[in-house]
């Protein structure tokens, strides 16, 4: 049953079958989660949008061109979702405890403090940064799938991301994260990429 | 190399190429802007792969399943009642349109006073059946479910359409027919009578004569004086 490619497993959850819908959920809830925290900052809210997101997958499942990758495509309902939350959303972003799923105990060095600034710093990305970011740093998502996954050409998503990591080395600059090496100017900012986007 | 092309191969190095190019490390000796760009993008490297990404709570995806099927069957139950709504009120519809071209039909003849109006009975339908859950909601079975929903609901619309309909036709106000004089209307049998008279009218002469040949005849016969001797 674990062996069903995406297209079967869409035609036995439009069956009915719920072993299918289960496998389906299983499939890609890690992901979905995974990004739905990062965009949102907020376990408990992206426990919601993650919910929100799969009913609306299986609702509009008809809806899927199976011949497309399945996998972009729900990644791009999650982005909208999380997109429409965060405008809804009137409360002041809470920063989400994600260290406990990404450490295991406290590290001898500042890898710690290290994490928690670029989580900082992902935090203050504008959203399709910090979407480009999170699918190609953290789940290796390729160019060409995070351009389906944002409705974006891909030039445009190589902008946004190099754009994003320039901003993210800045603030480690900044905050002391990086061994300090230039005496002369301490504090100059790093060089902005002036590309613009396509 | 310039500062433009050894960012660009810092970039291309975060994208996972590795590079190994000695001008970069000669323009990095030279310039301490682009060697601290070269240290942050070591820090980041360095804490990317430290970065695992969050994992969903053990139980998630079952909860998960469990709402998209809880939604599944509400939406299922709303489509099949949205369903049978319409089948309902198209079936009602097409009856009362059908009833009123029928009344249309009628008019003229109920104001010649010839006939009675009719009541236009509803074709047959088919009879109402319980409607059982599915054991497994397959399509068919869903389908099958619908359609026997769809007969009960236009059944039940129909037998209240046709009640209404003879209230309805009920108090509708009959007709005023015209006044006839019945008087001045001859007696459909007064022609058979006429013709009875003009036939015993006929006959009356043959029948005297007949009467007065058998008078003769009778009179004409020998008196009997007995009855004749050894009978």
């Amino acid at each position: 049953m674990t062996t069903d490619d995406d297209a079967t497993l869409v035609r036995r959850c439009l069956r009915g079958e719920d072993e299918a819908i289960h496998l389906l959920v299983g499939r890609f809830q890690t992901e979905v989660f995974g990004l739905c925290v990062r965009l949102l900052n907020h376990r408990h809210d992206a426990e919601d949008v993650t919910q929100e997101v799969f009913l609306r997958v299986f609702r509009s499942l008809r809806r899927w061109d199976c011949q497309r990758p399945l996998k972009p495509w729900i990644m791009g309902i999650a982005v909208n979702r999380c997109r429409t939350w965060l405008t809804q959303r009137t409360r002041r972003p809470e920063l989400v405890n994600y260290l406990q799923d990404t450490l295991p105990g406290p590290a001898a060095d500042d890898s710690t403090e290290l994490l928690q600034e670029i989580q900082c710093a992902l935090g203050e990305l504008r959203l399709e940064y910090r979407t480009a970011f999170v699918l190609f740093h953290e789940q290796g998502q390729p160019y060409e799938e995070i351009a389906q996954v944002m409705g974006r050409p891909v030039g445009t998503i190589k902008t946004w991301l190099h754009r994003a990591r320039l901003e993210i080395l800045e603030r480690l600059r900044r905050r002391g994260m990086v061994p300090a090496d230039n005496e002369e100017h301490p504090t100059a900012p790093l060089p902005k990429n002036g590309r613009e986007e396509s | 190399m310039n500062c433009q092309a050894s960012h660009n191969l810092l970039q291309q190095r975060l994208d996972g190429t590795p590079i190994e190019s000695p001008e970069l490390l000669e323009h990095l000796r030279g310039c301490a802007d682009c060697r601290t760009l070269e240290q942050a993008t070591r820090r980041l490297q360095d804490g990317l792969r430290r970065l695992t990404p969050p994992l969903p709570p053990p139980d998630f995806a079952a909860r998960i399943a469990d709402r998209v099927l809880l939604d599944r069957r509400r939406t299922r139950r709303r489509a099949k009642r949205r369903w049978a709504v319409t089948l309902a009120l198209a079936a009602g519809l097409f009856i009362a349109l059908g009833l009123r071209l029928d009344w249309r039909g009628q008019s003229p003849t109920r104001e010649s006073g010839t006939s009675e109006p009719e009541v236009t009975q509803a074709p047959p339908l088919p009879k109402e059946t319980p409607v059982l859950p599915p054991a497994s909601p397959t399509l068919r079975e869903s389908v099958a479910e619908a359609s026997e929903a769809v007969a009960s609901l236009t059944s039940k619309t129909a037998d209240e359409t046709v009640s209404s309909t003879r209230w309805l036709v009920r108090e509708v106000p009959r007709p005023s027919l015209p006044k006839v004089d019945l008087e001045s209307i001859e007696s459909p049998t007064r022609p058979l009578r006429e013709a009875g008279q003009g036939v015993s009218d006929g006959l009356e002469p043959v029948t005297n004569s007949a009467r007065r040949a058998v008078g003769l005849f009778l009179r004409e016969l020998p008196p009997m004086d007995g009855e004749p001797k050894g009978l």
